[in-house]
């Protein structure tokens, strides 16, 4: 290759400087490293979330432990357990387990209690409770200690089978306790107990020991009892009881505590009584007080449930309702009882079908308390006759035991089966050691008693002579897919629905886990603010960059992005409360406001046109003072009609209007219906007015002056004929009997969605207007010259080249404003309202992802199911912005593809 | 986003200084039993209180106090709701968790899980939560079932129908036709926990009630909102706000939220605010912490509760208070039980 001089004489240095180089490879280093940072961060926040809301739909755990011989189950007589008489002196009638199940004890019918070691079912003491008379029924109330036995002797007793916790000091404790490992425990003895003894894994001598306290009898019959039932709502206890010739008598009870001493005792403060009669030949089997206290079920074996008001007992017992819970006639109901609450119970059947029942206020009930019982689930049937039942004494989920050793638990809200497992001789053999060899045999004994323990941590059983012990982990039955995303029908509602209900104070509560309603908020908050924001931004930046002088752009840009940097903490609080009551006070003004100052500012422009000639070329510059004059008028114009509207639209008083109470749906519609007609005439005049009327003027029938005349009365009435439109059509779609209300309008609510609109409109307009602005100032130059030069008008450059041409740029900008107000917190948890409510009505409020994530997280138990689903909805708000910002990306290529063409 | 929260519950509370000044109820005494509080030596530290918004006045109050004695002692006091409390003792982030409502199960287990033992409660004053209407309501008073039928979609406690309007309390003229504005807490708190369990019997708040971050929030968007009702603890009154006189039944006589009536039992919202402190048992408790639970039940320290407007204890319940934490006239309690 020969040497050839440059033309321009200098050499030209061919190869790249090393500090360029050098500035080059260490920026690719950065920016790629930053840009996989950026995406291995984002997809790090993903997995996190994911992490966090996975185990919500992981299956729940019941897996075997052991199987101990019950001595104490002895006494149930089932030594021979093919004997054929042993509906033996002493069953089982009641029994339970401390929360660390440690120790458990059974209640037989003679009034002895027997604690006995859990893990290895030796018994530890027997303690006769000394009553008169062998007992005949027992309950408890769900959450308390506390049971009531009822004997042959017609009385009632109060029985507490509290276990009591001591920590020993631990130069206090045996060695041989010393010599514990964590987590282990022993039989212990203390000068005056007996009881469990067990090493925290922290190191302490926990000490559990079962106190049973027997109180007072209270007679009730002469007769045996035969059914018995308690609850205690509030201050109350509320006892009911059935003797065996059919006598029922409730009695409430006031609690007396004594301030002093700190005993607490009860006093009778209402009573009533009634006899039952005989239905087939058979008296009632079961029998149910509410724990709300208001409701008595009295249910035969057949599945027919008589209920019974005892809210006020004054005027005796009178029958309110009759059900029947089975629909199979064949079948009869094995079991029936309360889950937590004691609102909802389960009605089980012989055939192994379980279905949940709770009473709803229902105002075209036909009986006379206007509440009426409802089925309000059925669960996967059990397959085979119900014999046992327990219900978990801290969440919604219960257990049930049947004929051919199945243990099924339920979760009863949702309605799915969270584990089944059969007791049978196969699964006990293979997890416990071959030394019980074939003892079991093949047979599959009905489970008699079941229960889950305190905790939810595990499930004993009693199967004739076996007791089989389970660890149990529910994880988070509460959340299914279905009840997250499905209407799902909660206790005590009218119907299914979508319900947001995290947490309250107490245990019993159910937990209502719906996101609907917040993905809701997010869209509702997010449409009614770009509905507002985007309009008002988008006009704006089309009318700075296309309309306004150079000079006067470059102040109104700075002043419009001076507004994002109000923080949105501060407009939140101005919302709520400055500008949400200033809005309920003027909110008919505020309506006639969004008609009048469009009209006024189309008044102010047509006046403009009527200015001469030379005059408006002089004035030009002042052409926006004038504009702008116009806000301040429309916006007195709109407050002396404000009145107006109330009395024509709203018949006097909008917020009763809106409320439902006065007036007919037609004012409500005609609005609805004004922009619309206003639409509807400006395409009417666009399409046929206006080229008859360009006609004529090329023709030059008319002057200008005239011209503008005649323009100037076709929007005056066009105006009319669109009002007249939309009154129309507002009287026709009223005498449908159609109402607007309830549906796009509602009572209305001090902070609502109007409110946060105008608001998160406020906050959005800056970031769409500088994007759009910026995007409109990018179309080439020549575009514009190109085609003012063909004789088009400002107006027709703007809309029909330069808009078009920046359009991905305004996507863009629309869809980074979508993206803040779907993410937008302090606004909506301030201005919101934070009511989780399904509800387009503008004036009402909503609670949206985000600001429940931060109303919630901070009261949320750690890895709960309410923490987990406060994830989950994080998780939703990432994927529904990913969605939204993908879709947005997608659209904007597709544009810039075809502007980069021109 | 705590932090944004902290600005929220600076703002509110600015706001709420702005809008009104606390009214102190004159006539409350303290018990003349309590102990005077005498400072003792080797106290330093940080006071750390995570927990009741209700009781944050009150924990301020309390830690000034405490402060004169001892200058040196650090104090943070966080009040975002009851709830907070639990998870910030069992991740050892707070010293102190006062809670406007017992201990959930659930929050027992996870204390439990980590500590082995239980969480010790004491409780340290009385509140009265009332009922909140606008200072022009006219309304006199309400019953329980009534404000049941105001707050809930259930109607536990047995009123016959919806009440949404104040003309259906029996309100004439401007009033007849207003529908009620409903304020509450959000659903971290313990106030809205206790309302809901007692007020509600259990039953489900209407999905109109707005939730308000804090208890003087809600006190200012019923001063702000003429046809409003709220309810809070009786430490947030102000003069722009009237609690009502509420009665058990309907038709009963109506109990002012005042101090004689919480303590004869009559007034049907009485809760006791609760400190919750982890006290491993047969411990003693550190020099900061025992001072400071002396310190609140006090003299001194009760009379700060009646300053933010609640109610003080007695004697004989400060006493058992803390020998519930193991001090008992300056002792550690002896172990109730022995080997044998």
């Amino acid at each position: 290759m020969t040497d050839q001089k440059p033309f321009t004489g200098r050499s030209r240095q061919r190869r790249t400087r090393w500090a360029v180089a050098l500035g080059d490879t260490v920026s690719r280093v950065l920016i790629t490293v930053g840009g996989i940072g950026t995406i291995v961060a984002v997809s790090t926040v993903f997995v996190f979330l994911l992490w966090v809301v996975i185990p919500l739909f992981l299956p729940a755990h019941l897996g075997f432990i052991r199987e101990v011989p019950g001595a104490w189950i002895a006494n149930n007589g089932t030594e021979d357990a093919a004997g054929a008489t042993e509906t033996d002196a002493n069953p089982v009638l009641e029994f339970g387990v401390d929360e660390f199940q440690t120790t458990g004890w059974v209640l037989d019918a003679r009034g002895v209690v027997t604690s006995f070691e859990v893990k290895t079912g030796q018994s530890l003491t027997e303690q006769d409770l000394e009553l008169e008379s062998p007992l005949t029924a027992v309950t408890s109330v769900p959450g308390f200690s506390v049971h009531y036995l009822a004997g042959e002797d017609g009385k009632v007793r109060e029985a507490d089978f509290g276990f009591a916790t001591d920590f020993l000091p631990s130069d206090d404790v045996s060695d041989e306790a010393r010599a514990l490992a964590p987590e282990q425990m022993m039989l212990y003895e203390t000068e005056d107990d007996v009881g469990m003894l067990q090493k925290t894994t922290q190191g302490q001598y926990r000490f559990q020991t079962l106190n049973v306290e027997v109180g007072e009898a209270m007679e009730f019959f002469t007769a045996p009892v035969r059914l018995l039932t308690a609850s205690m709502p509030g201050n109350e206890l509320i006892l009911a009881a059935m003797s065996a010739e059919g006598e029922l008598t409730v009695r409430r009870h006031a609690k007396r505590e004594n301030l002093l001493t700190g005993t607490t005792s009860w006093e009778e403060s209402d009573s009533a009584t009634l006899t039952i009669e005989k239905r087939n030949g058979s008296l009632p089997k079961h029998l149910l007080a509410t724990g709300a206290g208001d409701q008595l079920f009295v249910i035969w074996e057949d599945g027919l449930l008589r209920r019974f008001n005892i809210r006020r007992l004054a005027k005796g017992l009178v029958a309110a309702e009759e059900i029947d819970l089975l629909p199979a006639a064949e079948a009869h109901l094995s079991h029936v009882g309360f889950i937590l609450g004691q609102n909802t119970f389960i009605a089980a059947d012989t055939q192994g079908e379980l279905r949940s029942w709770f009473s709803v206020r229902d105002a075209q009930a036909a009986t006379p308390d206007k509440t009426t019982l409802v089925s309000a689930q059925t669960y996967p049937p059990t397959g085979s006759p119900v014999t046992a039942f327990s219900a978990s004494s801290r969440s919604r989920i219960f257990a049930v035991g049947s004929d051919d050793s199945r243990i099924s638990i339920y979760q009863a809200t949702t309605g799915s089966r969270l584990a089944s497992k059969l007791l049978s001789a196969d699964s006990v053999k293979k997890s416990t050691a071959p030394t019980s060899g074939a003892s079991n045999g093949e047979k599959r004994q009905p489970i008699t008693h079941l229960l889950l323990t305190p905790k939810d941590d595990g499930l004993i059983s009693i199967a004739g002579d076996r007791f089989v012990q389970f660890a149990f982990d529910p994880r988070h039955p509460e959340a299914t897919f279905t009840s997250i995303f499905r209407p799902l029908w909660y206790e005590s509602y009218p119907e299914e629905e979508h319900v947001w209900q995290s947490s309250g104070a107490n245990q019993d509560l159910e937990p209502k886990f719906g996101l609907m309603p917040l993905i809701f908020g997010s869209l509702k908050a997010t449409l009614y603010s770009m509905l507002i924001g985007a309009p008002l931004a988008l006009l704006a930046a089309i009318y700075t960059s296309e309309f306004l002088t150079p000079s006067l752009r470059v102040k109104v840009k700075p002043t419009i992005e001076l507004m994002a940097s109000l923080p949105s903490v501060v407009l939140g609080f101005l919302a709520a409360l400055v500008f949400a009551p200033f809005v309920e006070e003027v909110i008919s003004t505020i309506i006639a406001g969004a008609f009048c100052l469009p009209i006024c500012m189309l008044a102010g422009a047509f006046l403009w046109q009527l200015i001469p000639e030379p005059w408006s070329v002089i004035l030009a510059r002042w052409r926006l003072a004038f504009i702008a004059l116009c806000i301040p008028i429309g916006m007195s114009v709109s407050t002396l009609l404000g009145p107006v509207v109330d009395n024509v639209v709203f018949a006097g008083d909008m917020h009763r209007w809106l409320d439902g109470q006065i007036g007919t749906g037609t004012g409500g519609w005609f609005l609805l219906f004004l922009p619309l007609s206003f639409i509807g005439m400006g395409v009417i005049s666009s399409r046929w007015i206006n080229p008859w009327m360009r006609e004529r003027s090329h023709r030059r029938l008319w002057s200008g002056k005239r011209f503008i005349v005649i323009d100037g009365v076709k929007f005056a009435l066009l105006g009319v004929v669109s009002l007249l439109a939309s009154w129309l059509i507002a009287l026709g779609l009223n005498a449908f009997g159609l109402d607007p209300r309830g549906i796009f309008f509602g009572t209305y609510v001090q902070r609502n969605a109007l409110v946060v609109g105008f608001v998160m409109g406020f906050a959005i307009i800056p970031i769409i207007y500088t994007i759009a602005d910026d995007a409109l100032a990018a179309v080439p130059e020549h575009l514009r010259s190109a085609s003012l030069g063909a004789g088009a008008t400002q107006w027709q450059t703007a809309v029909r080249i330069v808009v078009p041409a920046a359009t991905s740029g305004l996507f863009s900008a629309l869809m980074i404003g979508l993206g803040r107000a779907v993410g937008e917190t302090m606004i909506v948890l301030m201005a919101g309202g934070n009511t989780p409510v399904m509800d387009w009505n503008v004036f009402n409020g909503f609670r949206t992802l985000s600001a429940n994530i931060a109303v919630e997280l901070p009261e949320a138990v750690r890895n709960s199911t309410h923490y987990r689903m406060l994830f989950l909805a994080a998780l939703s708000l990432f994927i529904l912005t990913f969605i939204v910002n993908t879709i947005a990306e997608l659209v904007r290529i597709r544009f810039r593809r075809r502007i980069v063409e021109l | 986003m705590t932090a944004t929260l902290r600005m929220l519950g600076i703002g509110l509370l600015v706001v709420g200084w702005m809008w009104g000044t606390s009214e102190v109820s004159g006539q409350v005494v303290v018990d003349p039993n309590l102990p005077t509080y005498k400072p003792a030596t080797g106290v330093s530290g940080t006071i750390k209180s995570v927990g009741s918004d209700t009781m944050n006045n009150l924990m301020t109050i309390w830690a000034e106090g405490f402060n004169k004695f001892y200058p040196n002692v650090k104090v943070e006091i966080e009040g975002k709701g009851s709830a907070t409390a639990p998870t910030a003792l069992i991740e050892g982030t707070a010293l102190f968790g006062p809670m406007s409502r017992d201990w959930k199960k659930d929050e027992i287990d996870a204390f439990q899980k980590k500590f082995g033992y239980e969480p010790v409660t004491v409780a340290t004053s009385i509140d009265l939560l009332a009922v909140y209407v606008n200072k022009d309501n006219p309304i006199e008073g309400m019953s329980l079932p009534q404000v049941d039928a105001i707050f809930s979609k259930n109607r536990n406690l047995g009123y016959a129908d919806d009440l949404s309007m104040w003309g259906e309390l029996g309100l004439k003229g401007d009033w007849a036709n207003a529908p009620i504005s409903l304020y509450g807490r959000n659903s971290a708190s313990g106030t809205y926990g206790y309302f809901k369990e007692h007020a509600l019997g259990k039953g489900d708040f209407k999905d109109s009630v707005k939730e308000q971050a804090g208890s003087s929030a809600v006190i200012q968007a019923v001063t702000a909102d003429k046809f409003a009702i709220g309810y809070s603890g009786i430490g947030y009154r102000t003069a722009d706000v009237r609690a009502l006189p509420l009665s058990n039944k309907e038709g009963g006589e109506f109990i002012e939220p005042e101090s004689e009536n919480a303590y004869n039992g009559t007034y049907p919202l009485a809760r006791g605010l609760i400190l919750s402190v982890n006290y491993k048992p047969n411990s003693k408790l550190d020099p900061l912490r025992r001072e400071f639970l002396k310190y609140v039940f006090s003299k001194q320290g009760q009379q700060g509760v009646v300053k933010d407007g609640y109610i003080p204890v007695t004697a004989a319940v400060a006493e058992k208070a803390l020998s519930r934490v193991g001090i008992a006239a300056g002792a550690v309690k002896k172990k109730t039980k022995t080997k044998k």
